[in-house]
């Protein structure tokens, strides 16, 4: 897998997370609460996030194709 | 106990032909003029997966395709149909209006990145005119620029469906007009960052083990 489709997949990772664990409908009593779930993911979040950095700062000058999700 | 994907309008239309998570049916239960979609947990919680991460986005996805769908965060249990039907009752005049709202809307993420550090000052300016230029063309936004992971532009759109392949083409155009920039464009992706997002449990609820027992007064 080259840098770019790499970056690509990653960064579609992360718009998942984002989305799937962080927006939506959510269940609550207390909008600051946080479940096991969430501290585990938010460690996952800055992994990812430390990862995206670190290829975005290698590929510089590639061109990125769209991602399309299907 | 019960996993809850979605909440859509109520539909005649079959589920989608799929599994859901832990390899159980999708069901539909109709509540009022709203259907949730959920499955199953005969054997307690799904365990947080990318996988399983998947399999919630993919169900959320195929029933996009064919009704309206207010998409529910990643790891929604509910002990109960009664405790369920009492939450939607609960927010139902919430789920209606966004129901309405974002009737037929998908949402695009789109992350423009400076080709150099030393072209940043300038690469913030363009990233700038992309937004506004794409603003024209959508619905609505979230704009989380500048900056947001390194990037010159973090944008969030809600694109009405019949529109979609004008705005991403509107995108293509402008990363050949902007050729400096790497353009990301994830999507189309249910709008989670356009519902309303809480939804508030009954006073009387446990947060970790689900909705304790609860009939919808009336």
């Amino acid at each position: 897998m080259n840098t770019s489709s790499r970056l690509a997949k990653e960064v579609t990772l992360l718009d998942l997370l984002d989305r799937v664990l962080d927006k939506g409908l959510v269940l609550t009593r207390d909008n600051n609460s946080s479940t096991p779930e969430m501290d585990l993911v938010h460690g996952s979040l800055k992994a990812l996030l430390s990862s995206v950095e670190t290829v975005r700062r290698l590929q510089v000058g590639a061109q990125i194709e769209e991602t399309q999700i299907s | 106990m019960i996993y809850l994907y979605a909440i859509t309008p109520r539909s005649g239309r079959p589920l989608p032909d799929r599994a859901g998570m832990g390899d159980q049916a999708l069901e539909k239960l109709e509540i009022g003029p709203v259907d949730a979609v959920i499955s199953r947990c005969l054997g307690g919680r799904f365990p947080l997966s990318e996988s399983n991460l998947w399999i919630h986005e993919g169900v959320v996805e195929s029933l996009m395709k064919t009704r309206c769908t207010l998409p529910v965060r990643f790891g929604t249990y509910l002990s109960d149909e009664e405790a369920l039907v009492e939450l939607i009752a609960r927010n139902l005049d919430t789920l209606l209006v966004d129901i309405v709202r974002l009737e037929g809307c998908v949402e695009l993420g789109l992350r423009v990145l400076g080709a150099s550090p030393e072209e940043h000052e300038t690469g913030e300016l363009s990233a700038m005119r992309i937004h506004e230029s794409i603003l024209a063309e959508v619905e609505g936004s979230l704009d989380t620029t500048p900056g947001a992971q390194g990037a010159l532009l973090t944008g969030i759109y809600l694109v009405k469906k019949d529109r979609l392949q004008h705005v991403q083409a509107h995108i293509g155009r402008l990363r050949a007009r902007f050729e400096g920039l790497n353009f990301l464009c994830t999507g189309p992706w249910p709008p989670y960052h356009f519902v309303n997002p809480v939804i508030n449990l009954p006073p009387c609820s446990t947060h970790n083990t689900g909705i304790g027992q609860h009939v919808l007064n009336g």
